[in-house]
C-alpha cells in the first residue's frame, strides 16, 4: 500500500510538471500583454515589458519561472500592485472552498437520496423528477441556473441576497445551489442506475429469502454496495465544480479562485493564471488519489487483491 | 407422514409489454417432512417461478392469480408481507442456482450466515458468531474461525455454495427449496454439494424441494419426482415410478434424452420442437404439437390427471381407458443397451 501511494505521488509530480509546462507555453501564444491599459503611453509599455522581462526568449522565461517555483515562489501579479500570487490565492481560497464544499456535500447527499428513491420507486414521480434534474444538471450550465435564481429569488421575490457576502451564510445559498446542480445530477443518476442493478441481483433475492425486511435489505445490502462506485465519480465531480466555480463565482461576486481566474485571464496576468492552474491541478489530483485509496478501503475485493492478505 | 406443504391449483401470471405470461398454470403437489421432491422440466417450464411463489418473492410484475399454498395448514398466498418475513429464512429457506452471485460481495460471509439468526432468533452477536462457526463446520468449511471474517471472493464456487447452504439452514427451516443448486458447479463439486445437502437433510429432518433439469441428479436425491411442462405438472410419482414406469410422453422424451440412455453409437435423443408460448397457451394439451403419440383429442381438450397408483399420476390422454395402448419407447431403448 505504501509503495502504491509513493508511485502515485510520483505520477502526480510528473503530471503537475507537464501541466505547468503546457500552460506556460500556451500562455506565451495568448494575444495581448498585461499592459494593455489605454492610459499607458507606448514608451511606458516598452519600459514595463523590459522591467518584467516580457521580451526575453521563451526558454529563458520558462527557466526563470521554474526556478522560482522550486524556491516556492509563484511570481507576482502584473495588475494588482505586484502582489504575490501565492498570497492572492491564499486569500481567495476560503470562499471558494466553502462554496465548493457546501455544493459537494449538499449535492451528493441530495443526489444519493434522490437516486435511492428513484430506484426504489421506478417510474414514479420521483424517478421522473430525478431524470429531469439529471438532464437539467448536465445540459444547462451553472451560470444559467445561477442567473435565473438571482432573477427570481434575488430580484423578483427578494428572499435571498444576490451578492455573496462572507459574513452572511444566507448569501452562500444561491451560489451553492447553482454549483450543486451538476453534482446532484451526476450522483442521482449514478446512484439510481447502480441501485437498480443491485436490486435485481441474486444476492438481494437471497437476502430477502433469509427473512430480512425490505428496508433492511435495501439499507444493509443494496445502498451500501451502490455507494462504492459512486465514490469514484468524486474525481470528475471536482472538475465540474472547479469549472463551474469560475462562472458562478463571477455572477455572485464571490471573491474566490474561480473569480480570480477569470479576471486574470481577461488581464493577461500570466503568473496568476499559472498559479491558479497549479492549484486546481493539485486539488484535482489529490481528490483522485484520495478516492482511489478510499475505494480500495471500502471495497473488500480491491482491498485484498492489492494487499498482502492472500490465502 | 405429516404434510408440511400443500400446493393446490397454483397459478402465476406476469404482466409484460407483450402480454400476460401464464408462467404457472395450475400446479398441485405436496411435501412431507424430511422427504425430497424433485421438480424437473425444460428451461422455462416454470420451476423457478413456482419456487419463488412459495417464498413470496415473485418479481414485482408477477402475482399469484389462483390456487393456494399451505404451509403446516396455514395459507401463505394471502399472507401480509410482515407475516411472511417471519416465515422466510425461519421455516422456509432457499438456495439459488449461482453461488457466485448469491452472496453479497461486500459483506463478510460470517455476517451473511448469521443474519437470519440475529433476525429470527434474536441472538446476540456473540451467540450468533458461535452458532455460525458451528454451522460452518457442519457444512465442512475448514478454519471456520478464520474464514468467518472473509469475503465471498476469497472462496471457490463450491465453497460459496456451502456458505449459501449454511446461511439458508441457519435457523433450521422445515423446508429447503434448492433451485438448481449445482448447475453452476463442476461435476465433482456437484456431487459433494449433493452429498452435503443429503446428509444435512438427515441430520436436521428437512423437507427438500429440489429443482433441476439434470435427471441424473434426480435419481440420486429424490424420493418423489414431479415433471413440469409449460407451467403444469404433467407427471408425478415416486422416483422409481417415474424412472421405471413413466406414463407421460414428455417424461419418455426427458428420460430418453439422458446421456446414459443412449449408447455411444446413437445420437443423443432430443424432444423435437420447442415449448409453447405462455402468453397464448395452446388449446388442449400444451405438449401435443411435440408429441408423436398425440391423438385428435390432445389438440382439443386438456387431459386431466389420471391416477395410476396411490402415488403416481400423469396428465395424458394415453391413460384414458379408450386410448390405444402404446408401449413406452423407452423399454425398447433400454433393451437395446
Ligand atoms: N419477471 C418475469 N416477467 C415475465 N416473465 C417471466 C418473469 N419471470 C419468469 N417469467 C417467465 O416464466 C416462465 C417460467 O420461468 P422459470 O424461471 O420458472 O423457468 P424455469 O423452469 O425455472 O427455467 P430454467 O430451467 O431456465 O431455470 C418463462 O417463460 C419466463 O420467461
Ligand atoms: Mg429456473
Amino acid at each position: 500500500m505504501k509503495k502504491y501511494i509513493l508511485v502515485r505521488l510520483l505520477y502526480m509530480v510528473i503530471a503537475i510538471a507537464l501541466i505547468v509546462s503546457i500552460t506556460f507555453l500556451l500562455l506565451q501564444f495568448m494575444p495581448g500583454s498585461p499592459f494593455n491599459d489605454l492610459q499607458l503611453t507606448p514608451e511606458q509599455r516598452v519600459l514595463l515589458d523590459e522591467k518584467y522581462g516580457l521580451n526575453d526568449p521563451i526558454p529563458v522565461k520558462y527557466a526563470r519561472y521554474v526556478s522560482n517555483l522550486f524556491h516556492g515562489e509563484l511570481g507576482t501579479s502584473f495588475i494588482f500592485n505586484n502582489q504575490d500570487v501565492s498570497d492572492m490565492i491564499a486569500a481567495r481560497m476560503s470562499s471558494s472552498v466553502r462554496v465548493g464544499l457546501q455544493a459537494l456535500v449538499c449535492g451528493s447527499v441530495i443526489g444519493v437520496l434522490l437516486g435511492i428513491v428513484a430506484a426504489l420507486k421506478r417510474n414514479s414521480f420521483w424517478d421522473h423528477l430525478t431524470t429531469i434534474i439529471a438532464v437539467i444538471g448536465v445540459s444547462i450550465p451553472a451560470f444559467v441556473i445561477g442567473s435565473l435564481m438571482q432573477y427570481y429569488f434575488g430580484v423578483k421575490m427578494a428572499i435571498l441576497p444576490v451578492i455573496y457576502d462572507k459574513g452572511n451564510a444566507v448569501s452562500t445559498i444561491m451560489p451553492t445551489i447553482a454549483l450543486a446542480f451538476s453534482v446532484i445530477a451526476t450522483t442521482a443518476k449514478y446512484m439510481r442506475n447502480e441501485l437498480v442493478d443491485i436490486i435485481n441481483s441474486d444476492y438481494i433475492l437471497f437476502a430477502r429469502s433469509k427473512g430480512l425486511t425490505g428496508s433492511e435489505v435495501i439499507i444493509k445490502h443494496a445502498v451500501r454496495n451502490a455507494l462504492i462506485p459512486v465514490v469514484t465519480i468524486l474525481g470528475p465531480m471536482t472538475i465540474s465544480l472547479i469549472t463551474g466555480s469560475t462562472v458562478v463565482e463571477r455572477i455572485f461576486s464571490v471573491p474566490g479562485l474561480g473569480n480570480l481566474l477569470v479576471t486574470s485571464i481577461q488581464n493577461n496576468d500570466y503568473f496568476v493564471i499559472l498559479g491558479e492552474g497549479l492549484v486546481f491541478s493539485l486539488m484535482f489530483l489529490s481528490v483522485v488519489l484520495v478516492v482511489d485509496i478510499l475505494y480500495g478501503l471500502i471495497d473488500p475485493r480491491i482491498r485484498l487483491a492489492g494487499g498482502n492478505h492472500n490465502e | 407422514m405429516e404434510k408440511i406443504l400443500e400446493v393446490k391449483g397454483l397459478k402465476v401470471n406476469f404482466k409484460t409489454q407483450g402480454g400476460t405470461v401464464q408462467a404457472v398454470r395450475g400446479v398441485d403437489f405436496d411435501l412431507c417432512a424430511g422427504e425430497t421432491l424433485a421438480i424437473v422440466g425444460e428451461s422455462g417450464s416454470g420451476k423457478s417461478v413456482t419456487s419463488k411463489a412459495m417464498m413470496g418473492l415473485l418479481a414485482s410484475n408477477g402475482s399469484i392469480v389462483g390456487g393456494s399454498i399451505r404451509y403446516n395448514g396455514k395459507e401463505i398466498t394471502t399472507m401480509k408481507e410482515k407475516e411472511f418475513e417471519h416465515l422466510r429464512g425461519r421455516d422456509i429457506a432457499m438456495i439459488f442456482q449461482d453461488p457466485m452471485t448469491s452472496l453479497n460481495p461486500c459483506m463478510t460471509i460470517g455476517h451473511q450466515i448469521s443474519e437470519s439468526m440475529i433476525k429470527h432468533q434474536k441472538l446476540s452477536r456473540k451467540q450468533a458468531r458461535e452458532q455460525t462457526i458451528e454451522l460452518m463446520r457442519l457444512v465442512e468449511i475448514k478454519d471456520a474461525e478464520k474464514r468467518y471474517k472473509q469475503y465471498p471472493h476469497q472462496f471457490s464456487g463450491g465453497m460459496r455454495q456451502r456458505i449459501v447452504t449454511a446461511a439458508a439452514l441457519a435457523c433450521h427451516p422445515k423446508i429447503l427449496i434448492c433451485d438448481e443448486p449445482t448447475t453452476a458447479l463442476d461435476v465433482t463439486i456437484q456431487a459433494q454439494i449433493i452429498d452435503l445437502i443429503k446428509s444435512l437433510q438427515k441430520k436436521l429432518d428437512i423437507g427438500i424441494i429440489f429443482i433441476t433439469h439434470d435427471l441424473g441428479v434426480v435419481a440420486n436425491v429424490a424420493d418423489r419426482v414431479a415433471v413440469m411442462y409449460a407451467g403444469k405438472i404433467v407427471e408425478i410419482g415416486t422416483a422409481d415410478e417415474v424412472f421405471y414406469q413413466p406414463a407421460h410422453p414428455y417424461t419418455w422424451g426427458l428420460l430418453a434424452s439422458m446421456p446414459s440412455m443412449s449408447d455411444s453409437k446413437d445420437e443423443l435423443w432430443s424432444i423435437p420442437g420447442s415449448p409453447p408460448d405462455l402468453i397464448n397457451p395452446p388449446k388442449g394439451d400444451a405438449f401435443a404439437p411435440r408429441n408423436r403419440f398425440a391423438m385428435q383429442i390432445d389438440f382439443e381438450e386438456e387431459p386431466p390427471m389420471f391416477r395410476i397408483s396411490d402415488t403416481h399420476s400423469a396428465a395424458t390422454w394415453l391413460l384414458h381407458e379408450y386410448a390405444p395402448k402404446i408401449q413406452s419407447p423407452l423399454a425398447e431403448l433400454r433393451q437395446r443397451r
